[in-house]
């Protein structure tokens, strides 16, 4: 029996603006997640997908209902351990890569380690050893703009899994990629699960990428319709 | 800190390099712009100091008190003083007032008076404490068996260039013959030898006479209206005060060089003031320039500012990164208009003086002045990057990253 590392309860997020009427986009949603799991959420555009990742992977705050990683209440954190919890815990990949234009292949997948103060020395051999892991050896030094977009999305995985964390978030990873590029990113995430036990939340419309996930929970209307 | 420093150059040496370079050369210009100002100032105070203490009062000098004419014991004072080892030469003067008369015409018709000062000096002793001989521009220096002979400075003979003075002689040259005018009412006639100009216009505006034809017009032996010293160095001048204080010769008045720069402190003050408002400015506008190349940096990096609050990384670290790029181009604006300043614009002007009306003036960097530049600067820079930062790095994830 394996433990959950992550659960929702009653998670509920309305968006208020000032002269619209609300919008209730997530509406009472519990969901739990275990160690090791690839979870795709899938539904109709507008179902709350992506506000869903949003709650569960602290880059927002719900308006009510409760989020544990760890059983931690992530409610309860302040601004900077959320950040530090963001560094430390999960990792993120997003549908545009959200590379830095600036930054080698090399250097955006070490920004994570440096961000955690270790020197180059410390954290070279993760490094090199990642690039490999999601193919892009001999391209260590190449700028983002060097790169197919299959590429960059392969970068923004290795720089989301430096850290080692414990959950790994991807909102539509694949879905500006062409399919063969997309097969390659998600094998490289299957792996993932596979080899190391990553436990892994993907936001997708792709009713092909069910393949290659363990379950897949639907939205509709911010609630939870099937989990399969 | 460490990332927000690697942020910052990797940004840099990737980012546009012509904007980068268009930011250093603007922020190069304002300062050596701030730091040539100065730098003028400076020099323009400096040359007046020198002009005071070459050509008027040197590092030291002993008058009588008020209402007192003369100085008795000047043999004294002069034997005394010149075997302390910071004295490198005195000499003893004497000065009187009267009307210098140019009768243009020597028919009593067009005649043109000037009151000025009238110095009496031993010329072989005055040499050496008063530069007066190598400003000579017409005629010659004063020999030690002169009688009869004077040399008169260039704005009071008139039609040597311009002057500080509304009158003058009208036009007298080395060859003429001039009647002064004395206090006591004898009147003399002399011939005027050389005429003078060193840029210090009290100088320039005076006439300089033999010690003996003065001391046979006021029946003056040994007595002086003032004695100069010349020192191994300006800043012993206190030191040398305070030993002619405590050798009792305290009853004179005893004046150092600073004290006698009224003129030159009262400009002083407004160029300090003026030097003040200038680096004020200076800085507003380099800390302007700043806020507005991080503001529209920042606007167009929102995304990625929400990308890295994402990963994790914290605001600071993201601040940071942006006060270092501002800082790096503040420091590397200022280092370029510094070395510009130091090694060309200094360099060229210690070549070629530039001919100001109280000396040759030479641009002169005081590191007060330049330290409180930097300053400012840092400071603007420091506040002209993190205004435009703060604000957004505060916002939500989601807001930076839609
Ligand atoms: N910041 C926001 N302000 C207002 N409404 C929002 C905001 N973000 C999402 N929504 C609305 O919430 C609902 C769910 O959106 P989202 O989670 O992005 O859907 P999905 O990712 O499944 O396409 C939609 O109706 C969307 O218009
Ligand atoms: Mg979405």
């Amino acid at each position: 029996m394996k433990e959950y590392i992550l659960k929702s309860k009653d998670l509920v997020k309305t968006y208020k603006a000032e002269s619209q009427s609300p919008v209730f986009a997530l509406r009472g949603v519990n969901a739990e997640f275990k160690k090791g799991e690839f979870v795709a959420l899938m539904g109709r555009s507008g179902s709350g997908k992506s506000t869903f990742l949003h709650q569960l992977a602290l880059l927002d705050r719900p308006t009510s209902g409760q989020v544990k990683i760890n059983n931690t209440d992530v409610a309860k954190l302040s601004e900077n351990e959320r950040a530090k919890f963001r560094l430390q815990v999960l990792g993120y990949v997003f549908q545009d890569y959200a590379l830095i234009p600036e930054l080698s292949l090399y250097e955006n997948i070490a920004l994570p380690m440096m961000a955690l103060g270790f020197s180059r020395k410390k954290y070279d051999a993760d490094v090199q050893e990642i690039i490999k892991r999601v193919g892009l050896n001999g391209r260590k030094n190449n700028l983002p703009s060097e790169l197919s977009g299959g590429e960059q999305q392969r970068v923004s995985i290795a720089r989301a899994i430096v850290n080692k964390p414990e959950i790994l978030f991807a909102d539509e990873p694949t879905a500006n990629l062409d399919s063969e590029a997309a097969s390659v990113v998600l094998e490289v995430m299957r792996e993932l699960v596979d080899k190391y036990n990553q436990t892994i939340i993907m936001v997708t419309h792709e009713p092909d990428d069910k393949k290659y996930v363990d379950r897949v929970i639907w939205l509709k209307d911010g609630v939870i319709s099937e989990e399969r | 800190m460490k990332l927000s420093l690697f942020l910052a150059i990797k940004t840099i040496i990737r980012g546009d390099k012509g904007s980068l370079i268009l930011t250093v050369l603007i922020m190069l210009v304002v300062f050596l712009n701030l730091l040539f100002v100065d730098a003028i100032f400076a020099g323009i105070t400096e040359t007046m100091d020198k002009g005071k203490i070459n050509y008027q009062y040197g590092e030291v000098i002993i008058e009588p008190k008020m209402g007192d004419r003369y100085i008795k014991n000047t043999n004294q004072i002069i034997d005394t003083m010149k075997d302390f080892y910071y004295v490198k030469n005195i000499t003893a003067r004497i000065t009187t007032g009267a009307v210098l008369i140019n009768d243009k015409n020597n028919d009593g018709r067009d005649v043109v008076k000037f009151r000025t000062g009238i110095i009496g000096i031993d010329p072989e002793e005055d040499n050496d404490v008063v530069d007066i001989k190598s400003n000579i521009i017409e005629g010659r220096y004063l020999e030690k068996n002169d009688r009869g002979k004077i040399m008169i400075g260039a704005d009071a003979a008139g039609g040597y260039g311009s002057s500080v003075f509304a009158e003058d002689l009208e036009g007298v040259r080395s060859g003429d013959n001039l009647t002064v005018e004395f206090e006591n009412d004898i009147i003399r006639e002399f011939e005027i030898v050389g005429i003078y100009r060193t840029k210090n216009f009290e100088t320039d505006s005076k006439m300089i006479m033999m010690r003996n034809d003065f001391n046979s017009v006021f029946s003056t032996t040994n007595e002086s209206s003032e004695i100069i010293m010349r020192l191994t160095d300006k800043n012993l001048s206190q030191k040398a005060i305070s030993d002619l204080q405590k050798l009792g010769f305290g009853e004179y008045e005893l004046a150092d060089w600073s004290d006698k720069l009224s003129f030159g402190r009262t400009i002083n003050e407004s160029f300090d003031k003026i030097g003040l408002i200038l680096r004020v400015i200076g800085s507003f506008v380099s800390g302007l320039v700043i806020f507005i190349i991080i503001f529209v940096d920042i606007v167009n990096r929102r995304k990625q500012i929400g990308i890295l609050k994402a990963i994790g990384i914290s605001e600071k670290s993201i601040m940071y990164s942006y006060i270092f790029r501002g800082m790096f181009y503040t420091i590397i604006g200022m280092t370029l208009g510094y070395l510009i300043m130091r090694f060309g614009v200094v360099n060229l002007f210690t070549k070629h003086p530039i001919d100001f009306p109280m000396g040759w003036m030479i641009p002169k960097i005081k590191i007060e002045s330049l330290r409180m530049s930097i300053l400012l600067f840092i400071l603007a820079g420091l506040i002209g990057s993190f205004l435009p930062t703060i604000k957004e790095v505060r916002k939500k994830i989601l807001t930076l990253m839609r």
